[in-house]
């Protein structure tokens, strides 16, 4: 048979198709099979009598429960006088359901926690994190090889159950896919509060970071009982979870949710969440687990999280999920805060060398003389920009009245980009004056509390109560330096008050003659701040120029100090 | 091979390296002395890509430790002065799990072991528990780590601290054997006498300053100035004789007498010595040793350290 080129070209296509992903596939099996961490946690675990003796317990521990419910229920059925018994039966079967999933669920959310918790604290126990560290491993191996192993144990946990389980289809009531949900569910919590547990062992430098792991856990689980259907993953996409030991909407089926306007099911929004969960977490610890001492993002890292987060909140009011213009800066709130946390995060700490900022600064020699936390703000709000403009075209009321969403939403970034330019300098200050970096982020965090949230408050409440009308202007020309936060304007726009009594209000309207002074004294504060932070911060010593080579085996070299020092030895001996 | 410059670690109030600036050639077994505290540990592990230095860049092989920390840390082998070991494992399980790490291929891997293991003598051991070895095997052991993905640059912080003699000397024939195998040597010890023996240059730092670094000869000679020899004659009577026939002779600067025994200090730039013996000889003074003093490690470093720690 012929072939002609075009076959040839097609088959080759497809051949090489098939070989990148079967390469992806073997380079997959191999990030699980030849992952070291992954590997000797299953030789240690399932090695010795310790694994069998522990299954063959829990498995009498679950046959006793088992075993307990049936007879509850028979001896109810013996006492009593109905002739159908169907009904006691299949709440039997559910009783059983429910009791096996509890014990599971309990059981799986302390030990999947505690187990990966320890992993990272044996290392640091040991002394052992050192060797790892200068191998090729990457932190984020670590992670995936601790979680993956830990993950299959419950797995296994899970499934040992099954058996016992099974006796409730002999009665009926309870189907395979609640089975499925049931084992689902529970593997994903479990997986979210490991990746949790695991992140806050890396944050501890050395032992004791497995107990504050466990109260970690142990802290989410109560909170999850008090505040019931809160902390659940789905909330990242706009929707509430189930019960308080089993947050996911899945359990129920039939929900939906949508995501840039287009309904999905409950199902891929639990799983997409928790992933979305433990991919952060995961993120966050594979940061720590070798340097404890680390920031908690790097720099890209921060972006992405950013521009995730913004894409997250246009996913949520996409279309005619944003009903009136006026909700645009209380949905900027969300922001503001993430930009506090990304300031807190990112201008507390000083110039590390070696970064992606140094990096990008030895490159690009224009970029040397602006501080490095200035340029993640900008490149931030540049994200916020882009995105922001992107979903604000694409919602109900910039299409019915597209000036007035435009003018709103231009307003409140302006405002909120000041004041976030104000609380970077204020961090930045922080970060050269305070003796550590904790003690920078405490001093900063402190005074962001103080500065957006709790002077703010107490004076529009004070306002209130004095019954002085809360026009933004007027508020701005009485409190001065705090009359440029935009939680004030937030605040305000968000009550009733204001809106019902300003109509199609609007920033600029209000803000009229003070404006030039508010915007003067920020200017003036927030180079009086970078100023001062510079001032005692000399200038970083970069180090990117080349330096001579100093070939000690060609030019022995002795310190001068070292010649004055023989001088002087000799003279008093002389002497 | 290692070039560092202008290295700087700087902890709140306390310098732990000042401006270091040193390049060790491939294939050199360079001694790193320092009191506790100098800056040895911080310059390595800075080194190792462990610890980032507040101004200042080193590169290994080329490859620069802030900007290419993985490139670095495929041809390093760090050896720190303290570790542990993961005891519930066995022997060739703890060499496969950083074969691993490394990222060997794992048809390679046994392969290795084995030559790693045999390399330090641990091949009776390979199927023992880690928890089994005794302290001297365990260092041994964390050298085959060290060796398991073949680096061109071996970091050794104390590699033989708390071994007993014997297992201190094993360390140290192992240490000639990498010597032998072209591995280019950073070496950290406060027993000179541990380095004198394979060490071709060595680096003297106090107080995270650099105070001397080069051949060992070519440290002394700078900073001594001159030579030394050292002659006994059989008549002490004769000794102030000698010492006068050799003070004025052309590259003399100076005669010590000690009993019998004279201290002769030549002129650096004087290359033959066996003028002496023939000037004593021929003026009837019988010679019954003749040498020149030896370079010693401990005397250069008690010369240039203070003994001052940060």
């Amino acid at each position: 048979m012929v072939t002609s080129p075009a076959d040839e070209a097609a088959q080759a296509a497809v051949s090489k198709r098939r070989s990148v992903s079967a390469n992806l596939v073997a380079r997959f099996g191999d990030l699980i099979v030849d992952n070291p961490i992954f590997l000797r946690e299953l030789r240690r675990r399932m090695r010795g009598k310790a694994l069998f003796t522990a299954m063959i317990g829990y498995i009498g521990v679950m046959a006793g429960v088992a075993f307990f419910v049936v007879l509850v229920h028979v001896l109810e059925m013996m006492r009593s006088s109905a002739v159908n018994i169907m009904p006691t039966m299949s709440r039997m079967s559910d009783n059983l359901f429910s009791w096996i999933a509890i014990i599971q669920g309990i059981l799986v959310l302390l030990v999947g926690p505690i187990i990966t918790a320890n992993i990272v604290s044996s290392e640091k126990d040991r002394h052992t994190l050192e060797f790892l560290q200068v191998t090729t491993l990457r932190p984020w191996q670590f992670i995936f090889g601790a979680l993956a192993s830990t993950m299959l144990y419950i797995l296994l946990v899970l499934l040992c159950a099954l058996p016992i389980l099974s006796i409730t289809f002999l009665f009926g009531g309870i189907s395979p896919s609640d089975i499925t949900a049931s084992f689902g569910s529970l593997l994903l919590l479990s997986t979210i509060l490991s990746a949790g547990a695991l992140w806050i062992s890396c944050l501890r430098e050395r032992a004791r970071s497995a107990q504050s792991a466990l109260l970690f856990v142990i802290g989410i689980i109560l909170l999850n009982f008090v505040l019931l259907r809160i902390l659940t993953p789905r909330m990242l996409l706009g929707g509430m979870g189930g019960s308080a030991l089993l947050p996911f909407s899945s359990l129920a089926p039939g929900g939906q949710i949508n995501i840039f306007g287009q309904p999905i099911s409950a199902w891929w929004a639990d799983i997409g969440g928790s992933l979305l969960v433990i991919a952060l977490l995961s993120l966050l610890g594979s940061r720590r687990v070798f340097h404890p001492l680390n920031r908690a993002l790097c720099y890209w890292e921060g972006l992405s999280l950013f521009a995730l987060a913004q894409l997250a909140i246009a996913a949520q009011f996409w279309g005619t999920r944003l009903t009136a213009a006026t909700d645009i800066p209380r949905i900027a709130v969300g922001t503001w805060v993430l930009l506090l946390v990304m300031i807190l995060v990112f201008n507390t700490s000083r110039v590390e060398l070696g970064n992606e900022i140094w990096r990008l600064k030895r490159r690009f020699r224009f970029l040397r003389g602006i501080d490095e936390s200035v340029l993640q703000i900008l490149a931030m709000l540049g994200i916020w920009w882009i995105i922001g403009r992107w979903w604000l075209t694409n919602t109900a009321p910039y299409l019915a009245d597209a000036s007035t969403a435009q003018g709103i939403w231009n307003e409140t970034f302006l405002f909120i980009s000041i004041a976030t330019l104000f609380a970077c300098a204020l961090a930045r200050f922080f970060a050269q004056w305070a003796s550590s970096r904790g003690a920078a982020l405490r001093w900063s965090f402190l005074s962001f509390i103080l500065l957006f949230i709790a002077l703010p408050v107490v004076i529009i409440f004070s306002i209130k109560a004095l019954d002085i009308p809360a026009a933004p202007g007027e508020v701005m020309t009485r409190l001065s330096l705090l009359a440029h936060t935009p939680w004030v304007y937030l605040w305000e726009l968000a009550g009733d008050h204001v809106i019902r009594e300003l109509g199609g209000y609007r920033f600029r309207t209000s803000a009229n003659d003070s404006a030039p002074i508010i915007w003067g004294g920020s200017a003036l504060l927030l180079f009086g701040f970078a100023w001062m932070a510079n001032r005692r911060h000399p200038r970083p010593e970069y180090h990117f120029e080349r330096r001579e080579e100093r070939r000690i085996s060609e030019t022995p070299y002795v310190h001068p100090e070292v010649f004055s020092r023989l001088r002087a030895m000799q003279d008093e001996a002389e002497s | 091979m290692i070039a560092i410059k202008g290295l700087t670690k700087q902890y709140k109030n306390l310098t732990a390296l000042k401006d270091l600036t040193m390049t060790i050639n491939q294939g050199d077994i360079f001694g790193y002395i320092g009191p506790n505290g100098a800056g040895k540990t911080t310059t390595i592990k800075i080194l190792a890509t462990l610890v980032t230095p507040t101004a200042g860049h080193a590169e290994i092989c080329g490859y620069n430790i802030l900007t290419q920390p993985d490139e670095v840390k495929r041809v390093i082998g760090y050896m720190p002065d303290f570790f542990g070991v993961y005891d519930d494992m066995k022997v060739w399980e703890y060499l496969d799990f950083f074969g691993a790490a490394y990222k060997i291929e794992k048809t390679k891997r046994r392969k290795i072991i084995d030559d790693v293991l045999e390399l330090t003598d641990l091949t009776e051991k390979k199927n023992d528990f880690v928890e089994a070895l005794s302290r001297g095997m365990k260092q041994r052991l964390c050298l085959a780590k060290t060796l398991v993905h073949d680096p061109q640059v071996l970091l050794l912080d104390e590699p033989a601290s708390g071994l007993d003699p014997r297992a201190r000397i094993e360390m140290r024939e192992l240490l000639k054997e990498l010597r032998k195998l072209g591995k280019t040597v950073l070496i950290s010890s406060h027993i000179l006498t541990e380095l004198a023996d394979f060490c071709n240059t060595i680096g003297i730092i106090e107080k995270g300053e650099l105070l001397a670094a080069g051949e060992v000869n070519a440290i002394m000679e700078q900073i001594k100035g001159a030579r030394h020899v050292e002659i006994t004659i059989r008549d002490a009577d004769n000794a102030s004789k000698a010492h006068d026939l050799l003070i004025g002779h052309e590259g003399v600067t100076g005669v010590q007498i000690d009993g019998n025994q004279l201290m002769v200090e030549i002129d650096i730039t004087c290359e033959d010595v066996s003028f002496i013996n023939e000037v004593l000889t021929t003026n009837g003074i019988r010679i019954t040793s003749f040498k020149e003093s030896e370079v010693d490690l401990e005397d250069i470093f008690m010369k240039i350290t203070k003994g001052a720690v940060q």
